[in-house]
Formats: C-alpha cells, sequence, structure tokens
C-alpha cells in the first residue's frame, strides 16, 4: 500500500513515541505491483500485490537492534519496538557506531511518481501485450517476455529530527523472441517511472528484428577481437563494476582500487579519457530516490571523469574516520555518450564483434575485477563497416575496467536494463573497445 | 544463478504478526481514513489460529468457485528471519524478522490469475480473490492453449522438518557469542579480517486448494560462513578461502555437528598458502573435483537443464532455456555409465526436502539420469501432462505469498559409486592431475552447454601424490562432453551434502533453497584456465 508523505510521517512518529532508547531510526516502505508473464506465444503466470515493510532501528549507548515487520497496528509497532530494544541490549557494543543523521533540508526534488502508471490495470496490460505476441506470430517466431508495473513509497523517520519521504512509479517490459528453428534470439528490456514511455509496440518490433537477423550463426572462433558492446551490455559491466568502487575495502588493501603508498587510487587515470560517469537523482532519464537507505540526501557524484578515478564510495562510518567527504552508495548511474548511434560504430569498423547483450556474470578474482559470462540474444560479425553475419555466443573472461581503457567510441545514452541489473537504473552508451577478450565458444542461442 | 539482490537486500526482508484491518486509523488515531473495515473484524483477525485459516481458505475457494474458477488455492505464509553479521570483533547487523501474508491462484477458462497481500483478514481474502480472478478474466484473451492439470489426491495433514533444537529458541546473544568465537579463532590462527554470517529460518505455510488439501508445513533452514582474508602488504596482495560448510534443513544441533572451528582454522591456513601458491600452467588435465565444488556443478548443469519449464520454452525471457529438449528424453547420453542423478525431496537435510509442493502434491524421489542416461524431467501439476505424464513429481514452489509458484529444482544428488573407492584412492590412481575443493564462482549459458567454474583450492597432483597448492584456477566445460568424460567416482563415506539457499528463477525473480549431495569424480582431459593471464 500506498502512503502520502503525511501518512508516513504519522506512522513514523508513532514509532517514535514507542521507544524508550536512546534513539529509534524507522524506515517505512510499501507499494502495490502488477505482472504479466508471458512464453510460447501464450501468457503464462500474472500476479499483483500488496505490501508494507516497517523496518525499526533501536540504538541504546553503541548497540543497535533491528526489527521489521508489515503491520502498522499500535500493539504490534510496540511490541516491534521494545524487541528491538531487546536485540540492542544483547548485542556487544559497536565501536564503528555513529548516531543517526539529525535532520536534513536539503533533499533534491525529483519526479519519479506518474500517475499514468499506477492507474494501469489488467485489461490494458493484456491489450499492451496482445501486439508482442501477434507481432511474434506474423513473424513465425516464438514469444516470451514479461510486463511489469510498481507504486511505491519510502520513508525514513529517526529520533534526532529526520524524515525523508520519496514516492515513485515503474513500468517494465521485456521479451525474447526466438526463431522456430532455435537458431536465433533477440530481447529487449526496457524500464521507465512513466508508462508512456514505454513503446511496447516500437519495442516489440525491434526484437523481432534482432531475433530474425541473428538467425543461423555462422562459427566465429574465440579471441580477442575490436567488440562493439550494445547498451544493455555495457550496462552489465557497469553495474559490477559499481560494486567494486568501496572506499574502506581499497583502504584497507583488499580491493583493486587499494594503492600500496597512497591507500587507494582516488586521483588516478584508471580509463579512457573519453570516459565520465556520475550518479545524479534528479538525471531527467533515471530519476530516483534523493536519499540513502538511512534518510540522508543524495547529490550528484562523479565515479570517474575524463579516465580519472574521482571518488569511491563509503560508510558515514569511515567518512569520518578517514576524514573525507561522506559520498554514500548512489541510486543510479549515468555514463556519458556521444550524439552518435550504434550505426555510426558499426560504419566505423573494418573488423569486428557485435555483442547485443551478456548472461550470467560473476566475479571470478576481484584482483583484477575478472568477470566470466556469456554473450547473448545475437552475436554478429562486422566486416567493412557492416554486420556480415550472425556468429555463435562466447563466454568470455575480461575486466570492465579493461573495456573502460581501451574505448575507442561512444554511441549516445540511452536508459537501458542489462540482463543482471534487476531494478538499477543506469544509463549507458554503447561501447567500441580495441579488445575484447572472448574466451571460448558457446553452443547455447 | 544465485541472486546477488537477494543478499544484498536480506537485511531489509521483512516483516509484521498477524496484522487486524482498520489498523490505519488505529495507527494514525482517528484520522480520515476510510478502510471498509469495522473494528469488529478488526478483533476478529488480529489472531489467527489454524481454524481461522481454513475458514479463509474456505471463504477464497468459494468466491473463485463462484468466479468460475475450475481450480483456485490459497497460501497463508509467515516466514521468520534472523541474520547475524560480524567482522573481526565487531556486529555489522542483526536483524530479525517476520513477514507474513497469503497469495491466491486461481484457474478460469484454462488461464491463471494470482494476487496476494500482506494483509491478513476476511475482506482483503475476498479482495484478492477477486482481483486474481479479474487477471484471470482479463489474460484468458491472450490464451493459446488451457492450462490443464494433472490430478491429484487431497491431504489434510502437517508436516514439519525434523530437528533437534529450534534455533529460534537459542538466544540472539549465544549466536553472536559463537559468530565472535569463530571469528577469535580466525584472527588467532592470522587472518587480517574475517567476515562472518549466520542464517535462521524458518517458513511456515498453511495451504488450501480445491482439490480439498488442507496442508500445513513448519520448516527449519540454517547456515552460517566464515571468510578470513589475508593480507600480503608487502607485496600488496590479498586472498581469502571461505570456510566449506553448506546450509541444510536442520536445527541449532547445525553447530555441534558439523566441524566448524577445524574447517575455520583450515580456511585460514589455506588462505596463508594460496598467497604463496603458484599459479597454474593452463591446458587439458585430468581433474578430480570434490563433491564440496561439484554439488554446484551437479546444480548448473544438470539440475537447471532438466526443469520441463525451461525445456518447454517459459523461461527463455530471462533464466533461459534447455539443450536437453524432450525428444532427448529416454536417449541422450547425458553421461558415463558411472553417472547416476536422484532427485529426491524427502532427503534428511534437504534444502529442498518438504511434505509437500506448492501445487499440494506429496513429494517423492525420481532418478534424473540413469547409468548416463537422461530419464525424466522435474515437473509440476500443470506441466507432467506435457511429457505425458500421469503425475506431477511435485517441484513447485514459491519464495513468497505474493509470487505465483513456479517449477523449482529439487534436491538432486550424484550417487555414489558402489565399489569401493576413498578419495586417497582416486589420487593414488591419477598421474598428472588437479584436485579442486570448495566452490568459488560459477558461470553457465542459458542453455546449459558452456560453464566455467573456479574453487577455494587447488593441488596439483603427481604420480598418485597430492603435492603442491596451485592458484588462478578455472575449469571450463560443455555439459554432455564433462559428464561422459567421467571415469572414476568414489563410495558413498566421501558423499559430501552442499547446497544453496538462493537459486534464482522467474519473474518477478524468484530465490529457492536447494541441496546436491555429490561424492569426489574424476573427469578426463578438461580445459584448465590461467585466471591470472586473462587481460
Amino acid at each position: 500500500m500506498i502512503f502520502s508523505k503525511e501518512e508516513a510521517g504519522k506512522i513514523i512518529e508513532k514509532v517514535i513515541s514507542f521507544s524508550k532508547a536512546d534513539s529509534v531510526e524507522v524506515n517505512l516502505s510499501g507499494g502495490t505491483s502488477m505482472n504479466l508473464r508471458f512464453a510460447v506465444n501464450t501468457v503464462s503466470t500474472s500476479g499483483a500485490s500488496d505490501s508494507l515493510d516497517v523496518n525499526i532501528t533501536s540504538n541504546i549507548g553503541k548497540k543497535s537492534g533491528s526489527v521489521s515487520l508489515t503491520s502498522i497496528e499500535d500493539s504490534e509497532i510496540e511490541k516491534a519496538v521494545r524487541k528491538s530494544e531487546e536485540i540492542a541490549g544483547y548485542s556487544p557494543e559497536n565501536e564503528e557506531f555513529i548516531a543517526p543523521p539529525g535532520k536534513q533540508s536539503n533533499y533534491l526534488g525529483v519526479k519519479e511518481y506518474f500517475e499514468d502508471t499506477e492507474k494501469i490495470n489488467p485489461s490494458d496490460i493484456s491489450e499492451k501485450i496482445s501486439y508482442t505476441l501477434k507481432k511474434a506470430e506474423d513473424k513465425k517466431l516464438i514469444s516470451s517476455g514479461y510486463f511489469e508495473k510498481n507504486a511505491e513509497f519510502v520513508s525514513n523517520g529517526n529520533s534526532n529530527g529526520l524524515f525523508s519521504y520519496h514516492k515513485s512509479t515503474s513500468s517494465k517490459f521485456s521479451s525474447t523472441m526466438r526463431t522456430e528453428d532455435s537458431t536465433g534470439s533477440g530481447k529487449i528490456d526496457r524500464m521507465y517511472a512513466d508508462i508512456n514511455l514505454l513503446n511496447i509496440k516500437k519495442f516489440s518490433d525491434n526484437v523481432a528484428e534482432r531475433a530474425i537477423l541473428s538467425k543461423g550463426p555462422v562459427k566465429c572462433e574465440a579471441g580477442k577481437y575490436v567488440t562493439i558492446l550494445d547498451n544493455a551490455a555495457v550496462c552489465d559491466m557497469l553495474n559490477n563494476l559499481l560494486g567494486y568502487l568501496n572506499k574502506r575495502s581499497a583502504d584497507e588493501g583488499r580491493s583493486y582500487f587499494s594503492d600500496k603508498d597512497k591507500g587507494n587510487k582516488i586521483g588516478q587515470q584508471i580509463a579512457d579519457v573519453k570516459v565520465d560517469i556520475f550518479s545524479d537523482p534528479q538525471f531527467t532519464d533515471a530519476p530516483s530516490t534523493p536519499f540513502t537507505r538511512e534518510g540522508v540526501p543524495l547529490t550528484k557524484s562523479e565515479w570517474i571523469s575524463k579516465g580519472i578515478l574521482k571518488n569511491l564510495f563509503s560508510s558515514r562510518y569511515w567518512a569520518e574516520k578517514t576524514k573525507t567527504k561522506y559520498i554514500p552508495y548512489p541510486s543510479n548511474i549515468i555514463m556519458k555518450g556521444t550524439d552518435k548511434s550504434v550505426e555510426d560504430l558499426i560504419a566505423s569498423t573494418e573488423k569486428g564483434i557485435y555483442v547485443s547483450r551478456f548472461w550470467y556474470i560473476r566475479q571470478v578474482d576481484p584482483r583484477q575485477i575478472l568477470l566470466t559470462g556469456l554473450t547473448r540474444d545475437g552475436v554478429f560479425l562486422i566486416e567493412n563497416g557492416k554486420i556480415k553475419s550472425s556468429v555463435n555466443n562466447f563466454r568470455f573472461n575480461e575486466s570492465p575496467l579493461n573495456v573502460l581503457k581501451h574505448v575507442i567510441d561512444l554511441s549516445v545514452s540511452e536508459k537501458v536494463v542489462g540482463s543482471e541489473t534487476y531494478d538499477s537504473k543506469i544509463v549507458v552508451p554503447a561501447l567500441k573497445i580495441s579488445e575484447f577478450n572472448f574466451s571460448s565458444v558457446s553452443d547455447a542461442i | 544463478m544465485k541472486r546477488r539482490e537477494f543478499i544484498k537486500t536480506s537485511a531489509a526482508t521483512c516483516c509484521g504478526a498477524v496484522i487486524g484491518a482498520g489498523f490505519l486509523e488505529r495507527a494514525l488515531g482517528n484520522n480520515s481514513f476510510d478502510t471498509n473495515v469495522s473494528e469488529e473484524s478488526l478483533r476478529k483477525f488480529i489472531a489467527l489460529d489454524e481454524s481461522d485459516f481454513k475458514r479463509l481458505a474456505d471463504t477464497s475457494i468459494f468466491l473463485a468457485n463462484k468466479n468460475s474458477a475450475s481450480y483456485s488455492d490459497i497460501r497463508v505464509c509467515k516466514y521468520r528471519n534472523q541474520s547475524i553479521n560480524t567482522s573481526e570483533e565487531r556486529i555489522q547487523n542483526i536483524s530479525d524478522s517476520e513477514n507474513l501474508g497469503f497469495g491466491v491462484r486461481v484457474l478460469i477458462n484454462g488461464s491463471w490469475g494470482f494476487a496476494s497481500s500482506s494483509l491478513v483478514n476476511e475482506n482483503e481474502v475476498i479482495k484478492v480473490t477477486n482481483l486474481a480472478c479479474e487477471i484471470a478474466k482479463a489474460n484468458s484473451v491472450l490464451q493459446k492453449f488451457p492450462v490443464e492439470l494433472v490430478p491429484v489426491n487431497s491431504y489434510t495433514d502437517n508436516y514439519k522438518t525434523e530437528i533437534k533444537i529450534n534455533p529460534f529458541d537459542v538466544s540472539i546473544t549465544d549466536k553472536i557469542n559463537l559468530q565472535l568465537k569463530y571469528n577469535k579463532i580466525a584472527k588467532s590462527t592470522g587472518a587480517d579480517y574475517v567476515d562472518s554470517y549466520m542464517w535462521f529460518i524458518n517458513e511456515w505455510k498453511y495451504f488450501a486448494s480445491s482439490e480439498g488439501s488442507y496442508i500445513v508445513q513448519d520448516l527449519y533452514r540454517i547456515w552460517a560462513g566464515t571468510e578470513p582474508t589475508v593480507i600480503d602488504k608487502e607485496n600488496g596482495n590479498y586472498e581469502s578461502r571461505k570456510a566449506i560448510i553448506a546450509p541444510m534443513s536442520m536445527g541449532y544441533e547445525y553447530f555441534s555437528e558439523l566441524p566448524f572451528e577445524k574447517e575455520i582454522e583450515t580456511a585460514v591456513e589455506n588462505t596463508k598458502m594460496k598467497l604463496k601458491a603458484p599459479s597454474v600452467v593452463p591446458g587439458k588435465k585430468d581433474i578430480i573435483i570434490h563433491g564440496n565444488n561439484l554439488y554446484l556443478t551437479i546444480h548448473e548443469s544438470c539440475g537447471h537443464p532438466t526443469e520441463l519449464d525451461r525445456a518447454l520454452g517459459y523461461e527463455a525471457n530471462y533464466a533461459g532455456t534447455s539443450f536437453m529438449t524432450p525428444e532427448k528424453l529416454g536417449n541422450l547420453k547425458y553421461g558415463s555409465e558411472l553417472i547416476n542423478l536422484k532427485a529426491d525431496r524427502t532427503q534428511k537435510y534437504g534444502l529442498a526436502t518438504r511434505g509437500y509442493d506448492d501445487d499440494g502434491v506429496k513429494t517423492t524421489e525420481f532418478p534424473i539420469v540413469e547409468n548416463g542416461v537422461f530419464v525424466n524431467y522435474q515437473t509440476t501439476r500443470e506441466q507432467a501432462k506435457n511429457i505425458s505424464n500421469k503425475e506431477s513429481f511435485a517441484c513447485a514452489y514459491a519464495d513468497s505469498w505474493s509470487h505465483f509458484p513456479i517449477q523449482r529444482m529439487p534436491n538432486i544428488s550424484l550417487l555414489p559409486g558402489k565399489e569401493k573407492r576413498s578419495l586417497e584412492d582416486m589420487i593414488s590412481d591419477t598421474e598428472d592431475g588437479i584436485l579442486i575443493i570448495g566452490d568459488g564462482s560459477w558461470s553457465i549459458d542459458m542453455q546449459r552447454y558452456n560453464f566455467q567454474f573456479t574453487g577455494q583450492e587447488f593441488w596439483e597432483i603427481k604420480n598418485g601424490k597430492k603435492t603442491t597448492m596451485l592458484n588462478d584456477v578455472a575449469y571450463q566445460g560443455n555439459t554432455v562432453d564433462f559428464w561422459n568424460s567421467c571415469d572414476s567416482i568414489c563410495d558413498e563415506s566421501e558423499y559430501y551434502l552442499g547446497g544453496s539457499l538462493f537459486c534464482g528463477k522467474g519473474e518477478p525473480g524468484q530465490i529457492s533453497p536447494v541441496s546436491h549431495g555429490a561424492v569426489p569424480a574424476r573427469f578426463r582431459q578438461i580445459n584448465i584456465l590461467n585466471t591470472k593471464s586473462q587481460i
């Protein structure tokens, strides 16, 4: 269920009123969600859910305890507050305890809620998806996919006077289409706060086209190639990289970003000069929550600027201990692009591989940020500025930083969803890179 | 695949005891919220017991039937999760959460509808059942062929995981002290950093269906892990090797019955060795894979491709499809004759073990691969007819009341060899190879052909002897070639039950707990990569 700012404020005040601890922190969130799944050109499982979460943390001295519940019934809340105090009582002192942040006044204004998204009903959804199913049938393709809409709110409050509130919607559409002979596959995955941006017709047309283009791949040897990674593939690479930008592990000497002499690599050239990566909750194409899980305001943060590492994220404790500015984990990630299209990148390529998406990406060695994974849903050989043929899928062993070091060119940036980026809000260009390590061939389509 | 998100956000998993309607007015002190629910109904549902659940279930089933549902079910679930995370001598996080809600599934005109809510009361059951029916009717426009369920018996039963000590009866203080003791052992053995976690999970659910079943299940799962890191400041290097102990369906006796302390010492000693271990020379090698690594290879290369929904294309948009398509059933030579893989949802300690699945079908065991030949898929009531089976193998599961039950993996295990053979015997019988211990990273393609796995620890085997530790090893393979290259497996004395709490599948994403038993096995001429020389 969704509460307004005023309703959320009152519930949080109520929780705080029950507290006997030195301080209490409340995180209240809830929402409604509806989805439709389809596969083998027919609807499969679908559903709806309505949920509410109340998370309460009590702090006594340097001890803390957390409890969560789905009820805002007085007696249940009081029970939960007592239980969190009891857990705090059990805990040993946490030397790294920091008192909850006080009242904040500088939250960025972010419009991420759209009524049209919240209002869509089961018949509207079914109507939208009927186009996708028909498109697949007309083109003799086997379609599967997923539609989801969410309306959510999140609110924080604590006994030190902090209060934050954010309401948002999201609409998602993804579809995979496979050729009847199972030799071709295409996929698209998009998510927007405003459902009016979710152009299901256009996306369905695109995925059908990609599936047909990828039909009948020819054999291509593994190896290092000039490679164009489409936005969705870059999206997964960047999302994986983000997790490594942790200041504490760098400072402690257990990260790629550790530096034997300087502690960490902030200020060093770690990528090509064409690489600019930042976060900004107000970024129009990817509006996102303007505060952290503790309710501290999120503002624009630069991560990599002209290839130089500008910042690493940390906790409030670590920032205070190392006497550095507190840069929290962000709520979106944006990589600057150009005004070029992917077609432009292909046209300027004499010989190379064009990758649509990645799949099953896992860390192999954190010391090098070496990742493995596979290509999926369309890999193509480029010769003399044109797509020559569809080729087999590959397994890769590669580092996202290596990708950023070898950037030759970038396309326009777009909001896309990677294969494993889920609800992360990411805006990225397609990249042309001078080498990418395809380690072996995969027979999968 | 495993869902990292769950681990990331799990501290935020939730939530509360039974909630009453009219809650809003009470919470806000008679403010102007119209909830359409009387105080009387609030009192009625504030403390529900089994007979209340039956009444709610009967209401939902009656209403679905009125809406022309040919089938309907309701699951009322209550999850309790406790987790403790520490680093060195510090608490990182203690979380104790309850999460209650219900989901209603209806089948109308051969189309599914599903809706759910975290409010458990009669009004909400009516609202949610009506919404499920509305969704089913809206979707039937898109339905190309009707969903048909194979028959099931009706059951009225109670099932509980066999546990000796209920983990929720043990105080949090005791749990914290135990974990800090493990961290101390790691530090005093030479770890610079150590991260530990404990998970205690109770999944309680009440299932009722229009087939006449009323089933209560009370399931327990437990997991603890410790991962030490050793820093080599001189060379600006670091290494870690986690303690290898799997999650299980077990009570708190987990800690006294499994060798935690010894394993943590081994983990630190071997981390130190790893810092000095030479990098592997890549190429084709014979490898002996310990059960504590092979369990994950079984999960990825046998568990997932034999899911019938994948094979038929129902998971094509996310998890992928399968190279094990239905025409291969009964004739694909999946592995060498030594390979027998059995599915079993009744196996002791198995994470997927329970009395009934979320279709209300009694759990069972069945072969997946027999003497190397692929003989069965995992099925649900909806899928069984697709391969002309008359009964389901009871593999339906939903990880939450808010999710639709889909086909999920039973415990699937490699049966031990019948001939007596220990790991020592196997090593002495190997001329030039590598022994692989513990699971590291894992990745496999969307049809389950090409995989790459690392491990925690690697040893060179030369002329029948375990010689030096190696580093930077990954093995790559192709499922059928790999399992056919197996020429030796150990006997039951080397059996290891591994598993994961976080196998991901479906949209919206769901996680599921599953175990895999395995014995060490030898695979000939497997492609070994050096992970340091990739970039």
